[in-house]
């Protein structure tokens, strides 16, 4: 994804931290689209936590390399993964929030 | 003429009202809608209702424009829709959609306040049944007015009330050995089996405690609902095993077993939002457990050793 990607939170995704951990839980409309509910790692979380609608991608990166003991290189795939796999669920979107 | 019936479900008072007849069951439909089933949430006593639901049996149901759709719920089995919530910003409606029982409600955001329109049934004129408004609809009703207030939780599990009145809580998805579990403990533990599918959480002065319901799963071939409840003690979330073992869980591993066995307002967020929580407040104050059991009484003594 790119650096100037700006994403924002789907709404409609309540989210909950227990013991630590922090989940995910989409709201449905129909019982068929009952899936799961998605957890986050630490780094993950922090990403998360980051997301506003606002903030580009990669200014979300700067953020976490300075709260997390990783490389510039590591932090780009994880954070690629991790954003392929909001956006495959739909909890996060592009654009910016209004 | 008022024809007025009162339920007590985990503590809540609903009223039932109507200016229409109840409806006469002939011997066959006391045998196939077993409405003795329901006789231990039959309530007479004076405590204010919690929720009122007026009753009007009409030619036709009500049309309502403008409404959108806020949760449609299919079969599992066949993928028919069983039913829909819809909302037109003032007040939600539910709507049945099983053939020969179509049925209409409005409900007002407190879910505490309902209109119920019920159709004509054939040989029986406008006439109502109090069970046709407790399969599906008085369920979804309470998902909803408990979720509102933080207040408890439905949960796909037995309930058992054992000897030393503390509730201990089974939870399980299907196949997971709940049906196996309240025989076994209305076999051979002399403890009260709650129900087996549908027990509702509660939390009352700061602690919890489960009740049953009149949603049950298989039991009632060889028992009935009961509206007792239980201080909740233990909860176990079970699964077939070739030994009995147990191993206490943290909260997260609670958490992830406990969400899919909810009846959960999935529907919306504010909703959603308080049952999690509730959720994650009771786990947090309850001793949690994975059980693997063996499908005979042993397990009873095994449990209870815990």
């Amino acid at each position: 994804m790119k650096d100037d990607t700006i994403l924002s939170k789907n709404p409609d995704v309540v989210t909950r931290v227990i013991d630590e951990e922090t989940i995910l839980i989409p709201i449905y409309k129909t019982s068929e689209d009952i899936n799961c509910i998605y957890t986050l790692n630490k780094s993950a979380a922090a990403v998360w936590d980051l997301i506003n609608g606002k903030r580009s991608v990669g200014a979300i990166k700067k953020e976490v390399l300075k709260k997390f003991d990783t490389t510039p290189e590591a932090l780009d795939k994880e954070m690629d993964e991790l954003l392929k796999d909001l956006t495959e669920i739909k909890a996060v979107r592009n654009g910016r929030k209004n | 003429m008022e024809e007025r019936i009162r339920l007590k479900i985990a503590d809540t008072i609903i009223s039932l009202e109507s200016d229409y007849e109840l409806e006469t069951l002939n011997r066959e439909e006391m045998r196939t809608q077993s409405p003795q089933r329901f006789k231990n949430f039959i309530y007479k006593g004076n405590t204010k209702p919690h929720i009122s639901i007026e009753v009007k049996v009409k030619k036709s149901l009500p049309v309502i424009n403008g409404l959108k759709n806020v949760f449609i719920s299919y079969h599992p089995q066949d993928s028919r829709a069983n039913w829909q919530l819809l909302h037109n910003g003032n007040s939600f409606y539910f709507r049945s959609l099983i053939k020969g029982k179509l049925q209409l409600m409005k409900i007002n955001k407190g879910f505490n306040r309902v209109i119920a329109y019920l159709l004509p049934k054939k040989e029986k004129g406008s006439t109502w049944n109090y069970i046709d408004i407790i399969y599906d609809f008085l369920q979804v009703l309470l998902i909803n007015y408990f979720a509102l207030h933080t207040q408890g939780v439905f949960v796909h599990s037995i309930g058992v009330k054992d000897r030393d009145a503390s509730g201990l809580l089974f939870a399980g998805k299907s196949g997971s050995g709940k049906s196996t579990t309240a025989r076994i403990w209305h076999a051979h533990s002399h403890a009260m089996v709650l129900n087996d599918d549908r027990i509702i959480v509660r939390k009352t002065n700061g602690s919890f405690a489960i009740y049953g319901s009149p949603w049950h799963g298989e039991f009632s071939d060889y028992l009935i609902s009961r509206i007792e409840s239980a201080a909740l003690k233990k909860l176990f979330f079970i699964h077939h095993a070739p030994h009995n073992t147990v191993r206490q869980i943290g909260e997260r591993e609670a958490f992830h077993n406990l969400y899919p066995t909810l009846f959960a307002p999935f529907w919306d967020k504010g909703l959603l939002k308080n049952t999690v929580a509730f959720s994650s407040d009771l786990i947090k104050h309850t001793s949690c457990f994975s059980l693997g059991f063996v499908n005979n009484k042993r397990v009873i003594d095994f449990v209870r050793r815990i």
